[in-house]
């Protein structure tokens, strides 16, 4: 059987030997890959539209550019979610949210 | 010092100059490596914590992502691990914990007013993802 690929060892770490979560990166497992990232602000919820044509994983935070939590960041409102068209967001009424729509499925 | 690896910078920065984030792979910086994905679904019958647990046996509590949708019907999509409503009193959310072999990740619906969120039973479907990255 082919046994081929790339793999890089964190330091410390002899390469042909490390357990995977002791690996920076291996062709063997899937990394994440961003399709893409924006930001958004405004009275949710607000659709932006990804084109994948499935549901995808997403990752985020509400940042604050004003008030109390000036300067903070926060999960995404609980509201968040994504089908297979659009990622509905909800930005904080004092900031805006930084989002991050993978190519991945999510599951 | 050696000094030496695999770094690609994004479109209009140089490679020799680019910090962290101007990169687009750097082998400085673990990438989260997919052990697997997933899906599940849970009948929530009445008020209460209906749990699934996701064996992994690796020894040590890892990096997991997951995601949640009610009843497909009627809902507008998956929602990050985050979901939670406060409708009309009470706790609806999900949950996640882990321990070294094991993820778990749940639905709670313990509304003072149960059903009230949904009418029972309801379906919650959930979608995770597990990396072999460890938490520590």
């Amino acid at each position: 059987m082919a046994d081929y690929g790339l793999k890089i060892s964190k330091s410390g770490y002899d390469v042909k030997t490390a357990a995977v979560k002791d690996l920076i990166i291996t062709s063997k497992a899937n990394q994440w890959k961003i399709h893409m990232t924006g930001t958004v602000s405004g009275t949710g919820p607000i659709n932006v539209a990804h084109s994948l044509g499935y549901t995808p994983g997403y990752l985020g935070a509400d940042y604050h550019t004003s008030g109390a939590l000036s300067g903070k960041a926060e999960k995404m409102h609980v509201n968040t979610r994504v089908d297979s068209t659009n990622l509905v967001l909800y930005p904080p009424s004092t900031g805006y949210t930084r989002y991050f729509i993978l190519k991945d499925l999510g599951a | 010092m050696a000094n030496y690896g695999i770094k690609i910078s994004e479109a209009g920065y140089d490679i020799a100059t680019a910090n962290a984030r101007q990169l687009v792979l750097s082998s400085q910086y673990p990438f989260l490596k997919a052990y697997n994905q997933g899906s599940f679904s849970l009948t929530i019958t009445g008020a209460g914590t209906y749990t699934q647990e996701i064996t992994h046996n690796f020894g040590y509590p890892i990096k997991f992502v997951h995601y949640f949708q009610i009843d497909p019907t009627t809902s507008g999509g998956r929602h990050l691990g985050i979901f939670a409503a406060d409708s009309p009193s009470g706790t609806i959310c999900c949950e996640s914990w882990e321990d070294s072999n094991k993820v778990y990740i749940a639905w709670e619906d313990t509304s003072s007013s149960p059903g009230a969120f949904e009418t029972y039973p309801y379906t919650v479907y959930g979608y995770y993802y597990l990396f072999y990255d460890s938490i520590t």
